[in-house]
């Protein structure tokens, strides 16, 4: 799936994370911060990568502010926001 | 099913949906319809698609309510949650338009993604056109488990203002505690909007219970236990009931169809009645 414009999803508030996503050309350009960087921050980052490939996102710049959501919700704030780069 | 309490929780906030089954109730209601604002329908069915098929949800029965026929939003949402397989769906605004459309579109889905469990409805009136039509309604669906009183857009359809007495829905509600009786389905009464009065709560939730409504919906988590309170059996019921049933059992086998228990004449609809209390008490853990 191609990201054809910019698009949010998700909140700033506890329990869940806002994701932010942009067109891209080279790849996958992750930036990622997190309440729980330390603790979970490559368990985080593996949700969020599996999640656009499934997609089948290949390009594209990504921002996540996590505020200690879990693997179901940073699913589906990604999901959220890659189907909104499409409509 | 026999639901005490259908706990309301917004279908777009995490932290609520994750704690939803320890809070205590029978039933949590994700609700994608009025809690949800309309620029985040998408955002609300994914995150509580995406929590059916991770959580796991041992206390509580898990229902979603999903959008009116006549917003843009209730096939997708249908599409998003029937192969997530809540245990039921809640029908707003339901009519003999709305209830058959729906449910053949959660079973046209099921069988679409060999969604072997069963999906349960659970119709919203909330209408005067639903009241005065609640029998053609309730005939007009296949999958229905409980009806639910929708005060506040009934009130509002009425042209009358809500008060702390409920006069204004009192016909609704014998008129839906009678529907639910005839069709052997939950009664499930509408929300007690003042959360910081408890006492409130049980007083008008008692009059609920003394005219047949055995549930009640709830939109703030601190209403649980009081609701349950009040419709649970108390301890006595409870005993009164297992003695019933052992008495039956006696006077089954010396061949009386009725017989006296403290006084009492006890038969058939008495029994039934201790059957179904015993029965609801181990549901809910109150006795093993």
């Amino acid at each position: 799936m191609e990201i054809m414009k910019e698009s949010v999803s998700g909140t700033l508030q506890s329990n869940d994370c806002l994701v932010r996503v942009l067109p891209g050309t080279e790849g996958v350009d992750l930036n990622l911060s997190s309440s729980v960087m330390k603790q979970f921050g490559d368990q985080i980052e593996k949700v969020i990568m599996e999640t656009l490939i499934e997609m089948k996102v290949e390009n594209c710049k990504i921002i996540v502010e996590d505020r200690g959501a879990l693997d179901c919700t940073i699913k589906a704030r990604v999901e959220t926001a890659v189907n909104r780069s499409n409509e | 099913m026999s639901r005490r309490s259908l706990l309301f929780m917004p279908g777009n906030n995490p932290g609520m949906l994750i704690n939803a089954d320890i809070l205590g109730a029978d039933t949590v209601v994700f609700d994608l319809e009025d809690a949800v604002a309309l620029d985040e329908k998408d955002a609300a069915r994914t995150l509580v698609r995406n929590a059916l098929n991770t959580l796991t949800f041992k206390h509580s029965e898990v229902s979603v309510r999903i959008n009116p026929i006549d917003s843009p939003y209730w096939e997708a949402d249908l599409e998003y949650i029937v192969p997530a397989m809540p245990d039921s769906i809640v029908i707003p605004k339901a009519s003999t338009e709305a209830v058959p459309m729906v449910e053949q579109r959660i079973e046209e889905l099921r069988a679409k993604y060999n969604v072997e469990k069963e999906i349960d409805t659970i119709l919203l009136i909330e209408s005067a056109n639903g009241i005065m039509d609640i029998q053609n309604i309730c005939k007009s669906s296949k999958l229905f488990t409980g009806l639910i009183l929708g005060a506040e857009d009934y009130s509002s359809d009425m042209g009358v203002e809500r008060t702390k007495g409920n006069k204004e829905i009192e016909y609704a509600r014998y008129v839906l505690a009678t529907a639910a009786r005839a069709f052997r389905v939950d009664g499930i009464d509408t929300p007690y909007t003042d959360v910081d009065d408890m006492e409130g709560l049980m007083e008008d939730t008692g009059f609920a219970k003394s005219i047949g409504l055995g549930g009640r919906l709830l939109i703030n988590p601190r209403q649980v236990e009081y609701v349950h309170k009040v419709l649970s059996p108390t301890a006595e019921q409870i005993e009164e009931a297992s003695n019933i049933l052992t008495e039956s059992e006696i006077a089954k086998k010396q061949g009386l169809g009725v017989f006296s228990y403290k006084g009492k004449m006890v038969d058939l609809p008495v029994i039934k009645r201790a059957e179904a209390t015993i029965e609801n008490a181990k549901k809910w853990g109150l006795i093993k």
